[in-house]
């Protein structure tokens, strides 16, 4: 029976070493391709937009023993392999790329088993995890409490804090950055293109184009896409950032993709 | 690169020292400021792409030895210069 699963991990990487969401893509893979072994449906999921892995940032202080920028990475999958399975091939991976230095943790769930009232409860203490210092006690205690699989694999297991509140905030649908680039056609040679919004989704899969407020762009209207196209998860879809770019000389507005800047609050 | 590290022995004016570590004298938002001390600096380290946050590439707030912290960030690529 294929069920849908958030796993998300924290704490696994270190200066010069693979990151956190080089890593949460790998095991991503390796558990679509596993899937895929065993079931045709899952291939569904390879170009899912909800396949995506999400960034969550999380609170930068001097009592957390962070790299360099406290983010967790969360990603959901359809499969049909069981907890033991899924944790198992996440748990290897894990191991072998943490980097020596790391606290590694992993939480798993299996979405259907959450009430509303748990999603309340792991939402609020993801958004607590962005402002205030949380403990390993506060996050075991949490997973005990919901039924979360949540574990730790190597140093001292801070990450377990991050890999909870990491699926709380997925969950919440208005956190994070999408991981990685989203290609539109963009080349050497074409380093921009007017891009219909409806063109965007298509190219790239995502729910939505939204301003900085939130607004939703509609079907028909234009972007002008340039640089790196990076996704936020906002509003429960996953979508473009714009905001509106007026011409220096014509004072005429237009929509283009958010810049780094814009992206970092997100 | 020898040549850099001299040209950084003016990291006083992007960088102080307190507690041993070295914080930058700007805010998270001072873009201008964290631009040129990474050109300035022979210890930046492209982050991952995810954890870059300024359009130009060569940027403190692009590196992966600063540690953000509730206030502008700490810079752990001086503080290992120093133990070595």
């Amino acid at each position: 029976m294929i069920k849908s699963w958030l796993i998300c991990i924290d704490d696994t990487d270190d200066i010069g070493t693979k990151g956190t969401g080089e890593i949460a893509e790998e095991i991503m893979d390796l558990l679509n391709s596993k899937a895929l072994g065993d079931h045709v449906e899952g291939k569904v999921r390879l170009t899912s937009s909800s396949a995506w892995v999400t960034r969550h940032q999380l609170f930068v202080h001097p009592d957390i023993p962070y790299t360099s920028h406290n983010s967790a990475m969360c990603f959901e999958i359809l499969s049909s392999l069981t907890l033991a399975e899924i944790k198992d091939i996440c748990v290897i991976h894990l191991k072998a790329e943490s980097a020596l230095a790391a606290d590694p943790g992993l939480a798993i769930i299996e979405k259907s088993l959450l009430t509303t009232s748990a999603i309340q409860r792991l939402m609020a203490f993801g958004f607590e995890t962005k402002r205030q210092v949380k403990t390993k006690s506060d996050a075991y205690e949490l997973a005990a409490n919901l039924g979360i699989d949540l574990s730790e694999h190597g140093g001292t297991g801070q990450g377990v804090i991050g890999a909870i509140a990491g699926i709380g905030l997925r969950l919440s649908g208005r956190d994070g950055r999408v991981k990685g680039q989203l290609d539109v056609g963009l080349t050497n040679s074409t380093k921009e293109l007017m891009l219909s919004v409806h063109q965007i989704k298509k190219l790239t899969g995502l729910d939505a184009v939204i301003e900085l407020n939130g607004f939703l762009l509609n079907d028909e209207e234009s972007v002008l896409v340039s640089g790196k196209i990076k996704a936020v998860l906002q509003n429960n879809q996953f979508a473009l950032l714009v905001y509106q770019h007026r011409d220096e000389l014509t004072g005429e507005p237009s929509w283009r993709n958010a810049l780094k800047q814009q992206l970092k609050n997100y | 690169m020898s040549e850099k590290v001299e040209g950084f022995s003016d990291k006083e004016n992007w960088f102080y020292q307190q507690q041993g570590k070295w914080l930058f004298r700007f805010t998270n938002e001072d873009d201008h400021h964290a631009q040129q001390a990474a050109k300035h600096c022979d210890q930046f380290m492209e982050d991952d792409e995810d954890e870059m946050i300024d359009d130009e590439l060569i940027s403190c707030f692009n590196c992966m030895k600063r540690r953000w912290l509730i206030e502008g960030f700490e810079c752990r690529g001086l503080a290992k210069k120093e133990n070595v």
